[in-house]
């Protein structure tokens, strides 16, 4: 008997004084923990013989051609970091060339969905559909891969990687924004080539700039299974911000699991 | 208890008392603090609290005790929407759990009415967010929610003396008032109704938002209308809050609103033209930008006074200007941000500014700038970061805190470079470095920082006080609260310190006071006295 209650007296004491006593967290390594900045990245060892435009081009040219590219899924993300703060927008989704495509998003922590099959574009938000009346874009899930062109020959090619289980081999171009736009033939970035002229300030924006863009190619299928860019701009008042605009496409070919509802179905739930 | 209705009844309600004291202010804690090795602990103890009640009572507290802390927890998370939900959910809590309690626990009524009884009170009579930071603070005061919009998580807030009368208001943004939430939401019935209702979800809108300063008035913080504050002060006021872009590139704040700049069908289809997100992205980016700096005439940042010496300081066009103790200066630089000022090893005050490294200027006599020391993004995520300067060791110069992951606290030698005197651990991603201040009626700054628990692999942070030392720091106190845009300062005038925080996306504001009674020692002690009563009750007669 005295012996257990001993025994319990001693994990009492354990007991109060774990709690009593304030703990002192002790320093980790005392030294900066390096991060990739500035890095150049690692040259891969089984390099390609063909340049980064070349894979792109092929790229470009199977997924209008191979059958396997027709569908896939996708998921996207934009995430904007800002001293403390990070915003994001996200999508994701599956694709039917020649059908449509569907669109979980999400701007600013504000979810909605985006459907768009044949000529009927609905959005849901608010559990309610609503039928969208905005002039649509041109469907062209590929429109602007093809803006890199000029820029891959510089790609650097970086070790092969496994991509959401395929093996793919990446390219890295980088950039700051003065070269982007000087080479760039993309008509999105025209009302900025426009408005340079008299502004000085924006020049000192885009001259401090940093564009990074990594392509991942299947090494197999010779289609994008990654695409990624980061743009750092310099921010008044806040340092910089740091953006990664983030797509992923994977499972092409799955025509099992993709399952694009069709217009009637959806429009038996519309408000409007 | 059976002999005297009155001394049972009482003694039930103590019971429940100190159960609520020990599970709130001990038990829950220590779970909190010390993940499965609590567990460990707390086993064996529940054992022993097992086999030292009588076994002929043993039912009836055990079921007292679960009892108990059920309609407890029951009654924290009744129904709230309306008063009606109110009441029928807690009173369906209250009836379930004594019926249960007298059913199945054998009590008598006196014990249940002392069960309900303080459960009820426990919930009804003091604001329950209390019971995480009693053992150091209590709650002082809790806002409303100042912000009724759809989607900001947080407002940038500072605390500034509006009104010049000694203590601080709180200065943040929100729109409680300007946007009322509606009474209910109806369900659209007519095609009139339905369609205005399609219109409205088909775009994202802009939301009023305006400055709100808080000031403490009658034992309450009171919104000073923003017509009684000055242009000028305004415009203080607007410096002394945080650079924070909510929303950024997709909403901008302009003329007191949050203004969207994409739209849901637009946008998503934009972003489904995969190959241009990038460039979309940049364009809405450079637009904002082009926009921000229009609106302040090419100016990087501006700050009309910073620490001691510097005034009138200006970065545009890569120039840094302003004066030193009243003598101008001038330099080139790349950076936007000014960040605050810290007193390097030489005497002088530098001032910390921020592009795509960190850098701490000093101004040399000739009126020129040298860079002092700096912080490269190669060696911590300045991008992310804060930097807080603080004397930790009273020698007159500041050391830095650098809140990132991993965090550090630097000093900074005379030969320009810097000594860790302190890093968080390698694998903690959450530890985050938040104030250096005194607090309560402390004379001595302390370190505030969040973090979590050393043994959970939780992430969920705590604001805790600490105390730099040799072997590292050492912790004073912890709130069990997720606080955010944590602030110290006097708010009430009474010449201590408050904490002011937030909790995310709660757009409330919690001011906690410290107090200096030994809370937890206490609780022990009726924790202690608790088992001794019950081991004399076991053993008297054994």
């Amino acid at each position: 008997m005295r012996k257990s209650t001993k025994a319990w007296a001693f994990l009492a004491v354990i007991c109060t004084a774990s709690l009593l006593g304030g703990c002192t967290y002790e320093s980790g390594t005392k030294a900066f923990a390096t991060t990739n900045f500035g890095t150049t990245p690692e040259q891969t060892t089984t390099a390609q013989t063909e340049s980064g435009a070349e894979w792109l081009k092929k790229a470009l040219a199977n997924a209008k051609t191979d059958k396997k590219a027709q569908t896939y899924w996708y998921k996207g993300h934009v995430q904007n970091m800002i001293l403390s703060r990070s915003t994001t927008s996200m999508f994701s989704g599956a694709v039917i060339n020649g059908k449509g495509y569907n669109v979980d998003a999400r701007i600013a922590a504000q979810p909605y969905s985006y459907y768009r099959v044949n000529d009927k574009h609905y959005i849901r938000a608010n559990d309610n559909w609503v039928t969208a009346t905005a002039e649509p874009l041109p469907f062209d899930v590929l429109a602007g891969f093809d803006d890199w062109l000029p820029f891959m020959d510089q790609a650097v090619q970086l070790p092969d990687e496994k991509i959401i289980g395929v093996l793919s081999v990446p390219f890295q171009l980088k950039m700051t924004g003065v070269d982007w736009l000087k080479t760039s033939k993309s008509p999105l970035l025209e009302p900025l080539k426009k408005q340079l002229g008299d502004r000085p300030d924006l020049d000192y924006i885009l001259k401090e700039s940093t564009i990074k863009t990594t392509f991942w190619f299947g090494k197999e299928d010779r289609l994008i299974h990654q695409y990624e860019t980061w743009i750092i701009l310099p921010l008044p008042g806040a340092g910089t911000m740091d953006q990664q605009v983030h797509f992923n496409m994977f499972k092409y070919g799955d025509t099992g699991g993709i399952n694009l509802s069709e217009p009637e179905d959806v429009e038996k739930y519309l408000l409007y | 208890m059976r002999r005297n209705p009155i001394l049972s009844t009482v003694s039930w309600a103590l019971y429940a008392i100190a159960l609520f004291l020990i599970y709130h202010l001990l038990i829950k804690p220590a779970f909190l603090d010390l993940s499965w090795i609590a567990l460990l602990l707390f086993l064996p103890l529940l054992a022993l609290c097992y086999y030292i009640i009588r076994p002929s009572e043993r039912r009836q507290m055990l079921v007292f005790t679960i009892g108990f802390l059920l309609l407890d927890l029951a009654l924290t998370r009744v129904n709230i929407r309306t008063t009606a939900t109110l009441v029928i959910s807690g009173a369906v809590a209250v009836i379930v759990v004594a019926l249960l309690v007298k059913w199945y626990g054998r009590l008598n009524w006196r014990a249940v009415g002392a069960l309900v009884l303080i459960a009820v009170l426990v919930n009804v009579t003091f604001n329950r967010d209390t019971l995480k930071a009693l053992n150091h603070f209590t709650i002082q005061y809790e806002s409303d929610r100042l912000y009724n919009g759809e989607w900001v998580d947080y407002f940038p807030m500072a605390l500034y003396d509006v009104n010049n009368d000694g203590k601080m208001e709180i200065v943040t943004y929100g729109n409680a008032e300007e946007l009322p939430l509606p009474e209910k939401v109806e369900k659209p019935e007519t095609e009139e109704e339905k369609k205005a209702l399609a219109e409205k979800l088909r775009h994202l809108h802009a939301e009023p938002v305006t400055l709100y300063v808080l000031t403490w008035q009658d034992g309450k913080m009171v919104r000073m209308p923003n017509d009684q504050i000055s242009p000028e002060t305004l415009e203080l006021i607007k410096e002394k809050l945080p650079t924070d872009y909510p929303g950024f590139p997709y909403y901008t704040m302009k003329n007191d609103q949050l203004v969207p700049n994409v739209q849901r069908q637009p946008y998503a289809e934009g972003m489904l033209q995969i190959g241009t997100a990038p460039y979309r992205a940049f364009m809405l980016d450079m637009a904002n930008i082009a926009d921000k700096l229009e609106e302040n005439k090419g100016s990087m940042d501006v700050r009309h006074e910073l620490g001691k010496n510097y005034k009138d300081l200006h970065i545009k066009d890569g120039m840094l200007t302003g004066t030193y103790d009243g003598k101008p200066f001038a330099g080139t630089t790349k950076a936007t941000k000014i960040l605050t000022t810290m007193i390097v090893p030489d005497g002088r005050e530098g001032l910390i500014i921020m592009g795509e490294h960190l850098s701490v200027m000093v101004v040399e006599p000739d009126g020129s700038l040298t860079e002092a020391y700096t912080l490269t993004r190669k060696q911590a995520k300045l991008a992310t970061g804060e930097f807080i300067p603080a004397d930790i060791d009273n020698d007159k110069v500041d050391e830095l805190l650098v809140a990132a992951s991993p965090s550090y606290l630097l000093k900074p030698k005379p030969d320009g470079t810097w000594d860790i005197l302190w890093a968080s651990g390698d694998k903690d991603k959450s530890f985050r470095f938040s104030n250096f201040a005194a607090i309560g009626d402390n004379e001595q700054p302390e370190i505030v920082a969040k973090a979590k628990s050393w043994v959970s692999s939780h992430e969920t942070r705590y604001l805790s006080g600490f105390e730099y030392t040799a072997d590292g720091l050492k912790e004073n106190w912890r709130i069990y609260l997720p606080l955010i845009n944590v602030q110290i300062g006097d708010i009430d005038g009474d010449n201590q310190n408050e904490i002011v925080a937030s909790i995310f996306n709660t757009h409330r504001i919690i001011v906690f006071k410290q107090h200096h009674i030994p809370v937890l020692t206490l609780t022990i002690i009726i924790f202690v006295g608790l088992l001794g009563y019950g081991v004399v009750r076991r053993f008297r007669h054994a």
